[in-house]
Parts: structure tokens; C-alpha cells; sequence
């Protein structure tokens, strides 16, 4: 009797442990089938959500006036993909392959252009009642004329970007060289082969050394601790020694003697921004590139790469000043460029910048719409009137004055990278206005050479073209 | 109790008549054998389960109400996934039920065997001894025994033979198995003829593994040799013993053999190679996240990306378009079917019988643990079957001898106490 009781208290325990056993797949099944759902629905491998696009056309891709970058088609029986403009919008759109997978926005916004809605799978067979036969448009904000400008304003390898600074609309983003949408399939091999990186988006995750179109940061910081004013007389000579083996010159060895800041800016004095770096030191040079937020993530609709900067608290004094003409271990993209432009014609507020304007069903109704979000408040109006004088300064009679437009407002610097391939990337950053807009921008010709010889005139060819085409 | 039996015996009825229409609708057309063969399903259960009631009314009808309902979501589902299957998957719980039927008929006869331990014993090892020589491969899995035009799963029958001697075998030697013994305190150890069918059995677990490349087995039996054991002796020696065992084996097979070591890489991270090694694995888990709460719906999965979907991965099709609702609903079912065989276990005056409805019961629900486990990344992937709702005859047959059996003892002498 005995025993018989310890072998049913057996069994009843063995009852409890396949209890507890259940329980456990059953979480498991809730985690798969509730949290970790988004994650396996956007796993490129997941041919669930292929299959149901296979039965949706997928939607469209447009600029914010409507052309069509990227559209399906059914052909036979196949829905094939097809870019109208070709190169232009390439690696920023991306591009979809069933073999391949996809990249770009057409791998950012997937869920939606392939009319996947994942609220209504929640709801099930229920959701089948309300799911339509098309895929989501999804609709920039590029500008046709401004990226067609940018793309036709250069033939060599780099990047530019156009933003609007109050709202950071990205107006056109352009990488050279790329690939063609069109051929994906056909030409992969070629295009992964191919030694100029052309899947590479340089806008967002092409990294560079900023070289002297830091130089507006660092005077923004010497300004907000006070260290100097706008009338500040520091030595632009060349010939400084800073260590025994280290000498900073300016270009071309210029001498300018004792000159202010917006000398200083337009002629691009290495001396004079060395000596400013040096007056901040380490810790405030960190704190000025915090609060440009180079150090802060960009969570925005596509992916960026965070600029590289060295620990602070172990620079040699050679180093900071490398630091303060944008050379040594610093690393930034051209959208981090761009968007330091643009907080000198927005009282010092950097925007986010976005590129998803809205998404929209086949019938034009707004499913999702973007609005202007702020990154980073930086420093107050007066440090930035006083830096972006000096930039205007660049542009009348500095280094960038191959930029100077007739009638327009530009405001900006130039820069020449040195870096480890030998030649010198050229940089302009900057802003225009036109047509009651700020436009920030930044462009870098890789191994281009000189900023203001090669990089300078890119803007004012794309400025010309958009005023053709807009008018002012 | 007619009307109450109909209340209940028509739903899941209703299930695959609706799922029926629902194929008609929109696939076009369904083969003449496959309606008339439906109906042959569905008024089978009907009547057995009227005259299972009438033979013994002791008998516990919600198992049968449980099988019923397994049944019908496995031919709701191939009727979805293998249409040119669904025919003999039918033909298959037809003659299972109908089997279970005549078992229990002469069930006293056929409880009668566990009278001979050491027959059982023998039959036990040639079965599993002869998959072990003659296993042909058939998709991987070695598991299987061709004899002429015939071709089943030897590991299915062995699986019942294993438990029926394990039941005989621990009731007549419980009291010598379970002695306390002086030298040592803690760790304690029987006498080696009792101990020598215990060790066998976990032998021959693992050279299933190991020469049949059938995990999924080898789990099985162990887990049920193990179990049992506990349960008659109240011994954790053997439970520690056996997961020493165990570790080790599974630890020295991993260093040595190549296809160990790429289940365990895929089960841990199916994501280094989801097209290739991992890719069913990889399917079955997107298959079931898509599915979220609600599922799907019927027909609307995409179960046919998924590997030998009617068979290891039905659950996945089954998760994909039922969604955690429908998941959650059939894991509770199992949980119940062991529910109701422990129930009668309990009650069971005669120790034989008491470990046999708990033994083949604990068999069903740990092997539907090993398998939605497997595909739901808990536990590495195995070969083996859900019970009485993926494709095979094997599986079906002997989940139904299962079933009739337990019936047969929820019939014996019963322990009000």
C-alpha cells in the first residue's frame, strides 16, 4: 500500500515536470510568434514574405514631386523590377532581387513596399479581408532637379549630399560610381567585384578624414569657452613648431601674420586653427564634438556609419593639433559634414535628417507620414553669425570662391584630406540660399585633390543648374 | 449520454467537413476516394465510439474524444499539404481504429502478455537489434525495415514492446531494484541481472543514434526508460546515473562524430548557415513567427517552403497557420491526453497495469515534447513523429495500440481510494 502511494506520488510529480515542460515551449512559441516575429519577418532569408509579395505587386519608389524611381511590372508571369533613372539614384534606392535580396531603400522600407501590414497579421485569417493586391509607394523627399544636378555636376569617384537645414529633408544624395538597378541579376558578379566599391553608399557610410572643413567646429568651440572673439589676432604664420619633429605649415607655406578669425577661415590658416585647438585642449575639444553630436547615433530611416573619433584623453599635444585642422585619427562621412553645415543657417539646430517623406497607398491616401524631428541643439546664434561670416568669407574672396554664385548666398569651407591612398580628397561643405531655403550641403571628390580647385566649383555648377531648371 | 457523446463528437466533424469545403472552394477539385474515404473516417468514429461505450462503460471516452480530435487536424492538414497522400494517411487512422477496436475486444488476452516479462524482453531487443542490421535509409533517417512490398518503422513497434516489458519488468522486481543498501549511502547499486536490461536499453538508445543517425529515437527510449524506472522505484540513483551516462555519450559522440557536431551547430545558431545545413530548421521558424497570434488562417501559410512538412515539421505548418492560439490549444491537449492516462494510471490496483497506461501515455506527450522542442529550436532537430497528426503509418498505428491499450486498462480494477 505503501509503495503503492510513492509510486502514484511519482507518477503525479513526473505530471508536474511535463507541465512545467509545456509551459516552457509555450513560451518559446509566444517569443517566436510575438517578440522576435518583426526580427524573422525581416530576416532577408525569409521567403515567407517573399512568397507574399510574390502574389502583391510591389509598390512604387518616388521623389517628393512624384517621378517614379523604382516600380514593378508584371511580365509573363513574373513581377519584374524596373528603374527608370538608372544610375542616379543608385546605391540610395538600392535594389531587389528574389536571388540577391535587396539593399538600400528597397531593403529599409521592404515591409511596406512589399504590402506586408504586420498589424494585420496579427490579426490573422481576419486580416486577409482587409489586405490589398498592391504594395505601398513609398515617397521621398529628393528632389529630382537637385539630385540630377548633383549627379551631373561630377564624373570622378565621391559623394554629395543636399539637405534642407531647417527641416533636414534630404534634397539629394548622390555616390559615384554605382551600379544599375536594372541588371542586377545579370551583372553581380561584376558589381561585388568591382574595386570602386560600388554598392557603397559614400554618403552615409563612406569614412573620411574631414581635413580643413572641421575648422568651422573648432572656431565654434574656441568661441562658446570664451577662448577667443570674433577680433582675436592669433599667428597664421607658417613654420610653427609645435615638437621636435613635428612643424605645421600652411599651404603652400603661406605666410599671413596676425590675423582674426575670418582671415583665418577664408585663407584656411592650419597655424591659426592649430593654436585654437591647443587653447581648447583635449577635454573641450571632446566637448565641441559632442555637441555637434559626432558622437551620437543617427537613428534615422537608413543606415549611417558613426564618425570615428580617437580617446580624447590620450592625444600628444601634436595630436591635438592634427585634430584641429581635421587630419590624424578622426573620421567622418560627408551626411555628418553636411549636417554640421547646416547648423550655421539654423541658429546653431541640427535637424535629423530623413529621407522618407510618406507612404502612400496605390490610391494616394497617406498611410504614414515623416515629420522634421531635432538631432542636436549645438551652441547659441551670436558663436554661429560670427563662424558663418567667416564662411561667407570663404566664399567671396577664400579658398572656395570658385564656388561664388551670382545672387546667391553661399556660405562655406573647404578642405584637402591627406590619407593613406596618397592623393588628397577634395571637400566643400557648406549652405546656400535659394528660394527662401537654406540648403546645406557637403561634397568630397576622393583623391580629387584640392578642395577649392576641384570640390569648390561642383556647387556652383550644381547651383546653376538648379536655377535653370527652378528659377529663383 | 448518446446526446451528450454527439454534442461533443461533432465538432471536430464539423472541422473537417468545413476544411473540406474550404479545399473544394478554392482548389477546384477534390479525387472521389478522398471524400468517400472522409466519410469512412468520420463515421468510423462515430460509431466505435458508441460502441466502445457500450462494451464498457468505464471505459474513458475523452481519450477517445482526444484522438478524435488529433486525427482530424492531422487530415484537415495533409489534405492541405499532400493531397496525393491524404488517401492512405486516412486508409492509415482507419485501420488504427479499427485495430484499437478489435485490441480491445481481447484485451484481457493481450494484457495478458505482460504476465511473460522476459519474452517481451527478447521481442524488445530483436526489434530494435534488427533495425539496427537491416535499417535502410529513407530520407536520412535509417529507421526504417523493408520487408517485400512493405516498409514500416521498426522504432515505433519497439518503442510499445520497450514500455510493455519495462511495466512487466519493474512491478516484478521493484522491491529489489528499490532496496536500500547499506555500503553505500547515496550512490546505490542492484544487483547486476536486474540492473543488466536497464543498461541495455540505454545501449541500444545510444547506438541508435549513433549507427541509425535517429535522434530523436534515442531520446525517446531513454527519456521512457528512465521515467519509468523513477516512477516504479523512487530512486534518483537511476536518474543520476542515466544522466551521467548520458552526458558523457553525448559529450565523446560529439568530438567524434561530424554529423553530431553539425546538429548542435544548427540547433544553437541556425543563422550561420540558413541555406544550407540550418535551412529546415530556418523555414520551420519563419514559417511559425509568420503565423504571430492568430495564424494565417487555413490555406494561407506557405507550409509547402518547409522540408518534410507532413511528417517532422507538421507542427510548424500546423503553428504557422493556426498561430499561438491554435499552438497553445493542441500543446494543452496533449497535456490533457497524459492527463487522462495518468488519471487511470493512478487508479490502477495492478502495478503492471499502472506503469503500462502511465508509460505509453508519458511516451505520447515526451515525444510531442522532443518534436515541437525540435522545430521550435528548444531542442536540436530530430526524425521523429507527432503522434497521431503527422504522415505514417508506423506512427499512427502504434499510437493507436497506444490508445487502446490505456483504454483497455481504464477498464481493469480500479482503486477508489
Amino acid at each position: 500500500m505503501n509503495k503503492k502511494r510513492n509510486i502514484n506520488n511519482n507518477i503525479i510529480f513526473v505530471f508536474k515536470l511535463f507541465a512545467f515542460l509545456c509551459f516552457l515551449l509555450f513560451i518559446n512559441i509566444v517569443y517566436l510568434q510575438v517578440f522576435d516575429a518583426k526580427n524573422l519577418m525581416e530576416n532577408p532569408h525569409n521567403s515567407q514574405v517573399l512568397e507574399k509579395g510574390e502574389n502583391i505587386l510591389r509598390g512604387n519608389i518616388l521623389t517628393k514631386d512624384g517621378t517614379i524611381i523604382a516600380y514593378s511590372e508584371k511580365q509573363h508571369t513574373q513581377n519584374i523590377r524596373i528603374y527608370p533613372q538608372d544610375k542616379v539614384y543608385s546605391p540610395m534606392v538600392g535594389y531587389f532581387s528574389s536571388r540577391y535580396g535587396s539593399d538600400g531603400i528597397e531593403a529599409t522600407e521592404n515591409l511596406y513596399l512589399s504590402g506586408n501590414n504586420k498589424n494585420l497579421n496579427l490579426l490573422g485569417p481576419l486580416g486577409k479581408l482587409f489586405t490589398n493586391d498592391y504594395g505601398y509607394n513609398v515617397r521621398l523627399t529628393i528632389n529630382e532637379t537637385y539630385q540630377n544636378a548633383a549627379y551631373n555636376s561630377f564624373n570622378q569617384k565621391g559623394a554629395i549630399i543636399l539637405l534642407d537645414a531647417k527641416n533636414g529633408e534630404i534634397l539629394a544624395m548622390v555616390s559615384k560610381p554605382s551600379y544599375n538597378p536594372n541588371t542586377i541579376n545579370k551583372e553581380w558578379d561584376t558589381i561585388v567585384n568591382s574595386p570602386n566599391a560600388l554598392l557603397l553608399n559614400r554618403v552615409t557610410s563612406g569614412i573620411y578624414p574631414p581635413g580643413s572643413t572641421i575648422k568651422p567646429l573648432i572656431a565654434a568651440g574656441a568661441l562658446n569657452y570664451n577662448l577667443i572673439n570674433k577680433d582675436t589676432l592669433l599667428d597664421g604664420n607658417s613654420n610653427w613648431q609645435i615638437g621636435p619633429d613635428y612643424i605645421l605649415n600652411n599651404d603652400e607655406k603661406a605666410n599671413f601674420g596676425m590675423i582674426s578669425l575670418n582671415k583665418a577661415m577664408a585663407v584656411s590658416s592650419n597655424t591659426y586653427f592649430g593654436r585654437l585647438a591647443l587653447l581648447l585642449g583635449a577635454k573641450k575639444l571632446e566637448n565641441t564634438f559632442d555637441t555637434f553630436g559626432f558622437d551620437k547615433k543617427l537613428a534615422t530611416d537608413f543606415p549611417n556609419t558613426l564618425p570615428k573619433m580617437p580617446d580624447f584623453s590620450e592625444l600628444s599635444k601634436g595630436e591635438i593639433v592634427q585634430m584641429g585642422i581635421g587630419q590624424g585619427s578622426l573620421l567622418v562621412t560627408p551626411l555628418r559634414m553636411s549636417m554640421l553645415a547646416s547648423a550655421f543657417v539654423n541658429n546653431g539646430t541640427i535637424m535629423k535628417p530623413y529621407i522618407v517623406d510618406q507612404i502612400e497607398d496605390r490610391n494616394g491616401n497617406i498611410k504614414e507620414k515623416n515629420s522634421p524631428e531635432v538631432f542636436i541643439k549645438t551652441v547659441s546664434s551670436d558663436i554661429i553669425n560670427t563662424v558663418a561670416d567667416s564662411m561667407e568669407e570663404v566664399v567671396t574672396y577664400g579658398t572656395g570662391k570658385r564656388a561664388k554664385t551670382k545672387g546667391v548666398k553661399i556660405i562655406g569651407k573647404t578642405g584637402t584630406a591627406e590619407n593613406t591612398s596618397g592623393k588628397d580628397h577634395a571637400w566643400f561643405m557648406g549652405a546656400f540660399h535659394i528660394n527662401n531655403r537654406a540648403i546645406a550641403f557637403a561634397i568630397i571628390v576622393e583623391e580629387g585633390g584640392f578642395g577649392g580647385a576641384v570640390a569648390a566649383p561642383i556647387i556652383h555648377n550644381i547651383i546653376n543648374q538648379i536655377l535653370a531648371k527652378e528659377g529663383d | 449520454m448518446i446526446k451528450d457523446y454527439f454534442n461533443i463528437i461533432i465538432w471536430p466533424s464539423i472541422f473537417v467537413v468545413s476544411a473540406f469545403l474550404l479545399n473544394l472552394l478554392i482548389k477546384g477539385n477534390i479525387p472521389q476516394e478522398d471524400i468517400l474515404i472522409t466519410l469512412v473516417f468520420i463515421s468510423s468514429f462515430f460509431l466505435l465510439g458508441i460502441i466502445f461505450r457500450k462494451i464498457n462503460k468505464a471505459i474513458d471516452i475523452y481519450l477517445f474524444y482526444l484522438v478524435y480530435f488529433f486525427t482530424s487536424i492531422s487530415a484537415v492538414l495533409i489534405l492541405n499539404l499532400k493531397p496525393n497522400l491524404f488517401f492512405h494517411q486516412m486508409l492509415w487512422i482507419i485501420l488504427g481504429l479499427w485495430v484499437a477496436f478489435i485490441i480491445f475486444i481481447f484485451r484481457d488476452r493481450v494484457l495478458n502478455i505482460l504476465n511473460y516479462t522476459y519474452i517481451l524482453g527478447f521481442i524488445s531487443l530483436f526489434l530494435l537489434v534488427l533495425v539496427l542490421i537491416l535499417g535502410t535509409d529513407i530520407n536520412g533517417n535509417k529507421n526504417w525495415i523493408i520487408l517485400g512490398p512493405i516498409q514500416f518503422q521498426s522504432s515505433e513497434f519497439a518503442k510499445l514492446f520497450i514500455i510493455a516489458f519495462l511495466s512487466s519488468f519493474l512491478a516484478e522486481n521493484k522491491n529489489v531494484l528499490s532496496l536500500p543498501n547499506k555500503s553505500f549511502k547515496f550512490f546505490y547499486l542492484p544487483p547486476f541481472r536486474f540492473l543488466a536490461p536497464l543498461l541495455t536499453i540505454w545501449g541500444l538508445s545510444l547506438m541508435m543514434f549513433v549507427v541509425l543517425r535517429d535522434l530523436g529515437s534515442a531520446l525517446l527510449f531513454f527519456g521512457i526508460v528512465v521515467i519509468m524506472t523513477y516512477v516504479a522505484t523512487s530512486r534518483k540513483t537511476y536518474v543520476f546515473l542515466a544522466s551521467a551516462f548520458f552526458l558523457i555519450s553525448a559529450y565523446f559522440s560529439y568530438l567524434l562524430f561530424g554529423h553530431v557536431q553539425t546538429r548542435v551547430a544548427i540547433w544553437l545558431n541556425p543563422w550561420s548557415d540558413p541555406t544550407g545545413s540550418a535551412y529546415q530548421i530556418v523555414q520551420s521558424l519563419f514559417a511559425i513567427s509568420y503565423g504571430s497570434i492568430l495564424g494565417t488562417g487555413y490555406l494561407n501559410g506557405f507550409p509547402n517552403l518547409i522540408p518534410e512538412v507532413h511528417t517532422d515539421f507538421i507542427f510548424a505548418a500546423f503553428s504557422e497557420e493556426f498561430g499561438l492560439v491554435g499552438s497553445s490549444i493542441l500543446i494543452i491537449a496533449y497535456l490533457f491526453f497524459f492527463y487522462r492516462g495518468i488519471t487511470i494510471a493512478l487508479k490502477s490496483v495492478d502495478l503492471k497495469y499502472k506503469l503500462l497506461a502511465f508509460g505509453l501515455s508519458m511516451s505520447i506527450l515526451l515525444q510531442t515534447f522532443i518534436i515541437i522542442g525540435g522545430v521550435t529550436k528548444i531542442l536540436p532537430l530530430t526524425g521523429i513523429t507527432l503522434p497521431f497528426i503527422s504522415y505514417g503509418g508506423s506512427s499512427m498505428l502504434s499510437s493507436f495500440i497506444s490508445l487502446s491499450l490505456i483504454l483497455a486498462i481504464s477498464t481493469k480494477e480500479r482503486d477508489y481510494e
